[in-house]
C-alpha cells in the first residue's frame, strides 16, 4: 500500500463521516457521531474484510476466487440451519447452538472452496468460470433448502420458520471499551473481532512467515517454486480452502451476528464488492481491510442518514442519497481499476492454472553399464552415459556422453536445437532419459526431480532466471529451504549467509534489495548465490551470457574463474565461439542431439569450432540464377528497437533490398532479429530510424498499411502469430485479405471464392490436407507452413517478402519446397528478406549477406564472395584481422 | 468438390456435431442424475418428478406456450454471453445491462408519448422501445469494453460492479422518479405501457409474443455475424488468438470494445421484449438471476448460437416444468436451481463427464485425420 492509496482511502472515509456530522451535529455532538460512525463501519465491514482475507490467500497463491460471494451465501444459510437444529431439534441453549452454527458456517465455506480448488486446480477449469459454478451452485442449493425446510407443508419444521437462537452477544473488550465516548468503538460483536485479529494474523503468516513466502511464491511464478521443490498444488488447495474458511466466516456474520434470520441472495454482492476491497487494497490485508472499511463506511452513512432523514433538507429528498450513496462501492471499484489512483499490481501468476512440467517415465530400465569404480573414487564429479532422449518426432538425445571434473569448466556448445538444454534438463531431474546413466562422485544415481539433483549438489541457473521478482534476494536465496525462528522467517540469519557467500565468492549481492528492481547481470549473479547456498558443487548454467551486456558478462567469467578456484565444477551452455574460448576449460560440440567431439580450447580456434557447430555434411543447394536486382523495395534508416525489458535489442539497422534479390540476415539468435523483423512489419514500435518500402515511407504505420503497401511476412513463431489454429485451411488463407474484394462484398464474406481459392493455393503450393475445411491444427509442421508461405506469397500486390526463419523445424522435404518458393518469388521480380539462424539457408538462398551481431550489422558481403568460416566469425563478433 | 472429400467433411461434421453435443448432453444427464439424488433425499419420487416436470414443460399447449415465454429471454441474453465468448470477453453484466435496458424500454414505452404530447404509431412506438432498450443495454456494457480496451481493467470485475450499480439505479428509478403513481400501488415498479409500445401475441389466449421470433431472429443474426461476415472474422479471431489478430492487421481494442458493444445490445434487448412483450411494464428484481443462467446457458450451448436456443429451451422448460412438478411431488420449484448450477458445473468441469463416461478413449479413436499428410 502506497501512501497516496491509503490518502485516499482516508478522504473518502472523512468526506463520509463529515456528511453525517454535518447533517446530524445540530442533535448531536460530532464526536459522537464520528464514535457511532466508526463502530457501525467496523461492524458492517465485517464480512468485506473477512471476504477479502479470502480473496488475498486465493489470489496470492495464484488462484482467482470469484466463489466468494457463494461461499458467503451458502455458509449463512448452513451456520444459521445448524443453529435452529441444535436449539430447536435438539434442545441445546443459544449459545451453544450459535457456536455450532459459526463452525458449521466456517466449514461449508471450506467445502466450497474445496469445490472451487478441484474445478480450477485439479480439472483446471476456467477459474473465473468455476467461482460462477460456485455461485450458481450456492444460490440453487440454498434457495432450495429454505423452501423444501420452512415453506412446505409436512417439512421438518412444519411450514414455519422456526425461532432463531439469537444472535451473538456484544463483547466488551476491557479497559478499552470503558473510555469514555471512543469506549462505543470497542463494544463489537464477536465474529467483528475476530475479522480484525485475522487480518494482523494474515499479514503476520503471509509477509513473516515459511508458509507465507512459498504461497507468495506459488502465486508469483510457479514454475520457480517447482524448481525449489515446492509442491505447487497442495500449496494453492490449501489456501484456496484457508480462503474458503474465511468466506465461511464472513458469511455466519449474516445469520449468527447480525439478524437472526436469512433471505435468498442476503449476501447482495457482499462476497463481489469484498473482490473489489482486496484489490483496491492492493493484495494487503491492510490494505483490504482499510477499503473495507471505506465500503462499511458507505454503508455506516446510508444507516445514519436513514436516522437523520427528518433533517435532509427538503430540495434534496428526490435525490434519496441512500442510493446514491449505495453506488459509492460500485464506482470505486471501477474507478480504482482503471488506475487513477495509481495501478494496483495483482500477483503474477494470476489465474493461470499451472500445468506442471512433463513427468515421462521411463519404461525402459536403464543400462547398468557404468565405467564407475565401486568405491566411487571416480576422475569424474559428473558423468553421463549414452543418455538417449526422444520426443515426439525428435530425437533430441542421441547416446550423449558428457563428463565433468572437479573444479573444471566444460563448456556445452551446439546451435539451438542441439540438445544441449535437454541433456541439463534431465541431469537436474526435469526430464527422464529414454536410456543411458549418470554417476556423481563416481556413484550411479537416478535423478527424478529437482529436489534430488539440489541433494546431490547439482545447482541450476536457468535461461529464464527462476526468481521472485517481488522478493527480495534472501528470500529468493531462502525459499524452500527456509530457516525460521518461532515460526518467523530468519531474514537476518539468512541475509548474514548470502553476505558471507557473496563475499566468499566475489558475487557483489544485497540480500535486502528487491530483485525485480536490479539488473539482468545481478540477478544472475542471485541465481547463483542461490545454488551455492544450497551447497552446489556442480553448476549448470543454461546460456548465461544471453542476455548480458559484454561488461556483465566479463563479470560473470571472473565469478567463474573464482568458483573454478574454491572447486566447483562448472558446465557453460553456450552457443557463442568467443566465449567459449575465453572461460572454458573443455568443450563439448553438440549437434543434431549428437556429441560431435570433445576439445580445448588450446587445441581449436574459432574457425574450427564454427565449422564443428554447423557441421559440414549437410548443405542444401538450391539451383538458382544470378540475382538481377532492379529497384530499391525496402529501405530502412537508423532503425533503433527496444525489447520488453526496455533494452536496446536494435542499434541503428540501416539496409535495402532492392526488387528480385534476396537479402539474407545471418546472426546468432537473440542479435535483434525478431525485434528487426516486427519493427518492420509494424507490429512494433520503434524508438528511432525511418522505413520506406516500394517508394513510399511507412515509419510507424500499422500493420494493415505496410501490408497493403506490399509486405508479406513469413512469421519467426508460426502457431503464435501466423496461424489461428482452430481455424481451418481456408480461414487461415485469408487471414490478411478476408476484408479485401473478391473474398468479402462489403461486409460479407464471399464462401465460394474463398474455397476456390483456398483450393487453388492448396494445389499449387503442394499443402497435404483431405479438405479445406479441416482445422489448420490437425496437418503437420510443414503443412502449416506451407498455408502461410502460401497466403504470403500469392498476396496480390506483393512486393517484399518477409520470411523469419521460414523452415525451422520442418522435415527436408518442406525445407526444400518453400526455398523453391523463395527463390521463385524473387526471380519473379519481388524483393526478399530472409532472416535464418541456420547458415546453411542463408547461404543456400541469398544475394547478399548481412550478418547481425548484438543489434547491428556488422558486415554486409556478396553471397558468392561470402565463405562460411568468415560468416561464422562475424556471426560470433570477430571482426577481421 | 471430389466426392470422396464430402463424405470425409461429412464424417467430420457429424463428428463434429456429435462431440460437441455429447459433453453437454452428458453434463444434463449427469445433473438430472444428481437431481434426483437430492429429490430422493428430500422425500420425493424422482420418476414421478421429472414426469411431472415433463409435462409441465410439454404437455399441453399452454404449456408449450410457456416454455417458450421463458426461453425468450434466455435466448437473448445466452447469446449476449456467447457472442463476447466469441470474441474473448467474459461479461457477467448480462444482468445489469438487461435490466437497464429493460428500464429505458419500459421508460420509452409508458412515458414518451406524454413527453411529447401525442400518441406514437405501433410501428415507430414499438421499434424505438426495443431499440433504445437495446442501445441502453449496449451503452452499459460499452463502458466495461472500453476500460477493459484502453485501461486494462479487467471486464469481469468491472461488469459485476456494472450489475450492482444498474441494481441500485434501478432501484432508485422505480422507487422514485419511474414509479408507478397509481395510488393503490405499494411495489417499486413502473406504470403499464402504451398499447402502441407492446408485442402482439402469437396466439390468442396464450402468452407466447413474437419476442421468440425476435429471438430466433437474432440467433440467426449472431450466426451470420459470426461466421458470414468480415467483422464476425475479427471477432472469432481477437477471441482464438490475440497475437495472430495484430498480425492481420486487426485493431484488437476496437474489436473488444465492439464485440462489448454488441453483446450489451442483446442483453439490453432481453429486457426490453421481456417489458414489451410479457410483463407490459419494469417491476423490480424481475431481472434478478438472469446473468447467471445465461452464462451457464452460454456454455452449456458451447457459445453456438444453435446451442443456445436449444439451452434456452431447456432451461425454459425446467424453469416452467418445475411448477407442475412442485404441484405433483411438493419438491420446491427451487430444486431446478440446483440442478441447472449441477449442470454448469459438468459443463464447465468436463474433464469430470469425460472421466465418468470414460470418453477420453473414444475420442481419440475419433480423431480421423490423424493419419493424413503422409
Amino acid at each position: 500500500m502506497d501512501w497516496k492509496r491509503f490518502a485516499f482511502i482516508f478522504l473518502i472515509i472523512v468526506i463520509l463521516f463529515g456528511v453525517v456530522v454535518l447533517i446530524g451535529k445540530s442533535q448531536v455532538p460530532p464526536i459522537v457521531i464520528i464514535t457511532s460512525m466508526f463502530a457501525t463501519t467496523i461492524a458492517v465491514a465485517t464480512p468485506l474484510t473477512l471476504g477479502s482475507l479470502s480473496g488475498i490467500y486465493c489470489e496470492r497463491a495464484g488462484v482467482v476466487n470469484i466463489g466468494i460471494e457463494g461461499m458467503m451465501l451458502a455458509s449463512a444459510f448452513f451456520g444459521w440451519l445448524a443453529s435452529i437444529y441444535m436449539n430447536t431439534i435438539f434442545g441445546y441453549p443459544p449459545m451453544p447452538s450459535l457456536i455450532v452454527g459459526v463452525i458449521v458456517a466456517i466449514l461449508t465455506g471450506g467445502l466450497l472452496a474445496l469445490l472451487h480448488a478441484a474445478l480450477s486446480i485439479t480439472f483446471k477449469v476456467d477459474q473465473i468460470i468455476g467461482g460462477t459454478v460456485v455461485n450458481i451452485l450456492a444460490i440453487g442449493i440454498t434457495g432450495f433448502l429454505n423452501r423444501q425446510l420452512f415453506f412446505e407443508k409436512g417439512s421438518i419444521f412444519g411450514g414455519n420458520v422456526p425461532h432463531a437462537p439469537g444472535t451473538l452477544p456484544i463483547i466488551h473488550i476491557p479497559l478499552l471499551a470503558d473510555l469514555p465516548i471512543v469506549g462505543r468503538i470497542f463494544e463489537q460483536k464477536p465474529i467483528a473481532i475476530t475479522a480484525v485479529l485475522l487480518v494482523l494474523i494474515t499479514h503476520y503468516v503471509l509477509f513473516y512467515t515459511r508458509w507465507g513466502l512459498r504461497t507468495r511464491a506459488v502465486g508469483e511464478h510457479p514454475r520457480a517454486a517447482d524448481t525449489v521443490g515446492i509442491n505447487v498444488y497442495f500449496m494453492r488447495y490449501v489456501n484456496v480452502i484457508i480462503g474458503g474458511l474465511m468466506a465461511g466466516l464472513g458469511g455466519a456474520y449474516f445469520t449468527l451476528e447480525s439478524v437472526p434470520s436469512f433471505e435468498p441472495l442476503m449476501t447482495n454482492g457482499r462476497g463481489f464488492v469484498s473482490l473489489a476491497a482486496m484489490i483496491f487494497g492492493n493484495w494487503t490485508p491492510f490494505g483490504a481491510w482499510s477499503s473495507a472499511l471505506v465500503f462499511g463506511a458507505s454503508q455506516a452513512l446510508q444507516i445514519n442518514l436513514q436516522f437523520f432523514r427528518a433533517l435532509i433538507p427538503e430540495q434534496w429528498a428526490f435525490l434519496q442519497i441512500s442510493y446514491v450513496v449505495g453506488l459509492i462501492p460500485y464506482i470505486l471499484t471501477m474507478l480504482i481499476l482503471t488506475g487513477i489512483v495509481g495501478r494496483t499490481i495483482p500477483p503474477a501468476a494470476d489465474g493461470v492454472p499451472y500445468e506442471k512440467p512433463p513427468k515421462v517415465k521411463t519404461p525402459v530400465e536403464m543400462a547398468e553399464t557404468g565405467t564407475a569404480t565401486a568405491d566411487g573414487s571416480s576422475e569424474w564429479v559428473l558423468e553421463a552415459r549414452g543418455i538417449t532422449k526422444q520426443f515426439p518426432g525428435v530425437l533430441a538425445n542421441d547416446h550423449v556422453d558428457f563428463t565433468l571434473r572437479k573444479g573444471e569448466i566444460h563448456a556445452l556448445l551446439g546451435e539451438n536445437g542441439a540438445g544441449k538444454t535437454t541433456l541439463m534438463n534431465i541431469l537436474y531431474g526435469l526430464y527422464q532419459p529414454d536410456s543411458g546413466q549418470i554417476f556423481v562422485n563416481g556413484k550411479p544415481v537416478h535423478i527424478h526431480s529437482p529436489k534430488d539433483s539440489i541433494a546431490l549438489g547439482i545447482g541450476m541457473v536457468h535461461q529464464h532466471f527462476m526468481l521472485i521478482p517481488v522478493f527480495t534476494v534472501a528470500e529468493n536465496v531462502m525459499l524452500g529451504t527456509e530457516t525460521t525462528r518461532f515460526t518467523r522467517l530468519d531474514r537476518r540469519f539468512v541475509a548474514q549467509q548470502v553476505r558471507d557467500l557473496s563475499h566468499r565468492y566475489g558475487l557483489d549481492v544485497d540480500p535486502e534489495a528487491i530483485v525485480g528492481d536490479l539488473p539482468v547481470g545481478v540477478q544472475q549473479r542471485i541465481e547463483i548465490v542461490k545454488t551455492l547456498y544450497r551447497n552446489a558443487q556442480i553448476l549448470i548454467l543454461d546460456e548465461p551470457t544471453a542476455v548480458l551486456t559484454p561488461q556483465e558478462t566479463e563479470e560473470l567469467f571472473r565469478i567463474m574463474r573464482d568458483l573454478k578456484e574454491r572447486g566447483v565444477s562448472i558446465i557453460f551452455i553456450t552457443h557463442k565461439l568467443k566465449e567459449v574460448l575465453a572461460v572454458a576449460d573443455r568443450i563439448t560440440v553438440m549437434r543434431n542431439g549428437r556429441v560431435v567431439g570433445t576439445t580445448t580450447p588450446a587445441e581449436t580456434d574459432e574457425a574450427k569450432l564454427a565449422a564443428m557447430m554447423v557441421g559440414r555434411e549437410v548443405i542444401l543447394r538450391v539451383e538458382k540464377a544470378p540475382a538481377q536486382p532492379k529497384e530499391e523495395v525496402l529501405r530502412v534508416e537508423d532503425l533503433h528497437v527496444r525489447d520488453w525489458r526496455g533494452l536496446d535489442v536494435v542499434r541503428g539497422v540501416s539496409f535495402s533490398v532492392r526488387a528480385g534479390e534476396i537479402l539474407g540476415i545471418a546472426g546468432v539468435q537473440g542479435n535483434g532479429q525478431t525485434e528487426l523483423v516486427e519493427a518492420i512489419t509494424g507490429l512494433r514500435s520503434y524508438t528511432h530510424g525511418r522505413i520506406w518500402l516500394n517508394g513510399a515511407e511507412v515509419t510507424h504505420k500499422p500493420v494493415r498499411v505496410i501490408t497493403e503497401q506490399g509486405a508479406a511476412h513469413i512469421p519467426e513463431d508460426r502457431q503464435r502469430h501466423g496461424l489461428v489454429l482452430p481455424y481451418t485451411v481456408a480461414d487461415n488463407l485469408i487471414l490478411n485479405s478476408y476484408y479485401r474484394a473478391p473474398f468479402a462484398r462489403g461486409w460479407v464474406l464471399q464462401h465460394a471464392t474463398i474455397e476456390a481459392f483456398a483450393r487453388h493455393l492448396m494445389a499449387q503450393f503442394d499443402v497435404r490436407a483431405p479438405s479445406p475445411f479441416v482445422a489448420v491444427s490437425t496437418l503437420s509442421g510443414g503443412n502449416q507452413q506451407k498455408v502461410i508461405v502460401a497466403r504470403e506469397l500469392s498476396h496480390s500486390n506483393v512486393k517484399l517478402v518477409i520470411a523469419n526463419q521460414p523452415t525451422r523445424g520442418l522435415d527436408v522435404g518442406s525445407i526444400e519446397y518453400i526455398h523453391r518458393q523463395i527463390v521463385e518469388m524473387r526471380d519473379r521480380g519481388i524483393a526478399v528478406l530472409l532472416v535464418s539462424a541456420e547458415l546453411d539457408e542463408i547461404m543456400a538462398l541469398s544475394d547478399r549477406i548481412a550478418v547481425m551481431y548484438r543489434g547491428q550489422i556488422v558486415a554486409t558481403v556478396d553471397a558468392d564472395k561470402a565463405t562460411r568460416q568468415q560468416l561464422g566469425l562475424w556471426m560470433a563478433g570477430v571482426q577481421e584481422k | 468438390m471430389a466426392n470422396s472429400e464430402k463424405v470425409f467433411l461429412f464424417r467430420e461434421w457429424i463428428r463434429r456435431a456429435l462431440n460437441g453435443m455429447l459433453v453437454p448432453l452428458l453434463a444434463v444427464l449427469t445433473a438430472m442424475i444428481v437431481g434426483a439424488v437430492v429429490i430422493a433425499l428430500a422425500g420425493g419420487d424422482p420418476l414421478y418428478a421429472y414426469i411431472g416436470l415433463f409435462q409441465g414443460a410439454f404437455g399441453t399447449p399452454r404449456a408449450w406456450s410457456e416454455t417458450f415465454v421463458w426461453a425468450t429471454p434466455y435466448i437473448f441474453a445466452g447469446l449476449a454471453v456467447a457472442l463476447a465468448f466469441k470474441g474473448g470477453l467474459f461479461n457477467i453484466g448480462a444482468e445489469g445491462q438487461l435490466a437497464f435496458g429493460a428500464v429505458a424500454a419500459a421508460w420509452i414505452g409508458y412515458a414518451l408519448p406524454s413527453v411529447l404530447g401525442f400518441d406514437l404509431p405501433v410501428w415507430i412506438h414499438l421499434p424505438l422501445a426495443i431499440l433504445i432498450g437495446s442501445l441502453i443495454g449496449a451503452l452499459w456494457a460499452v463502458i466495461p469494453g472500453a476500460l477493459k480496451a484502453y485501461t486494462g481493467g479487467h471486464e469481469v470485475i468491472n461488469t459485476i460492479m456494472m450489475n450492482y450499480i444498474a441494481l441500485n439505479l434501478v432501484s432508485f428509478l422505480l422507487n422514485g422518479p419511474m414509479k408507478d403513481p397509481n395510488p393503490q400501488n405499494v411495489v417499486a415498479r413502473t406504470p403499464l405501457i402504451a398499447e402502441s409500445a407492446r408485442l402482439p401475441v402469437l396466439f390468442e389466449g396464450y402468452r407466447i409474443h413474437w419476442g421468440l421470433l425476435i429471438a430466433l431472429f437474432m440467433a440467426f443474426a449472431v450466426w451470420w455475424l459470426l461466421w458470414k461476415t468480415t467483422l464476425g472474422y475479427e471477432i472469432r479471431t481477437v477471441g482464438t488468438n490475440p497475437d495472430a489478430a495484430r498480425y492481420a492487421g486487426i485493431r484488437v481494442q476496437r474489436i473488444i470494445v465492439l464485440t462489448m458493444t454488441l453483446s450489451g445490445f442483446l442483453a439490453g434487448m432481453a429486457g426490453a421484449i421481456e417489458v414489451t412483450g410479457l410483463n407490459y411494464r419494469h417491476e423490480l428484481g424481475f431481472s434478478i438471476g438472469y446473468g447467471f443462467d445465461a452464462i451457464a446457458i452460454a456454455l452449456l450451448g458451447k457459445t453456438h448460437p444453435l446451442g443456445v436456443v436449444l439451452a434456452s429451451i431447456l432451461f425454459g422448460a425446467m424453469r416452467n416444468g418445475g411448477t407442475r412438478m412442485q404441484f405433483l411431488t411438493q419438491i420446491p420449484v427451487d430444486v431446478i436451481s440446483v440442478i441447472q448450477a449441477l449442470i454448469l458445473l459438468f459443463v464447465a468441469a468436463d474433464a469430470i463427464i469425460r472421466y465418468i463416461y470414460r470418453i477420453r478413449a473414444r475420442e481419440e479413436r475419433l480423431v480421423l485425420t490423424s493419419g493424413w499428410g503422409k
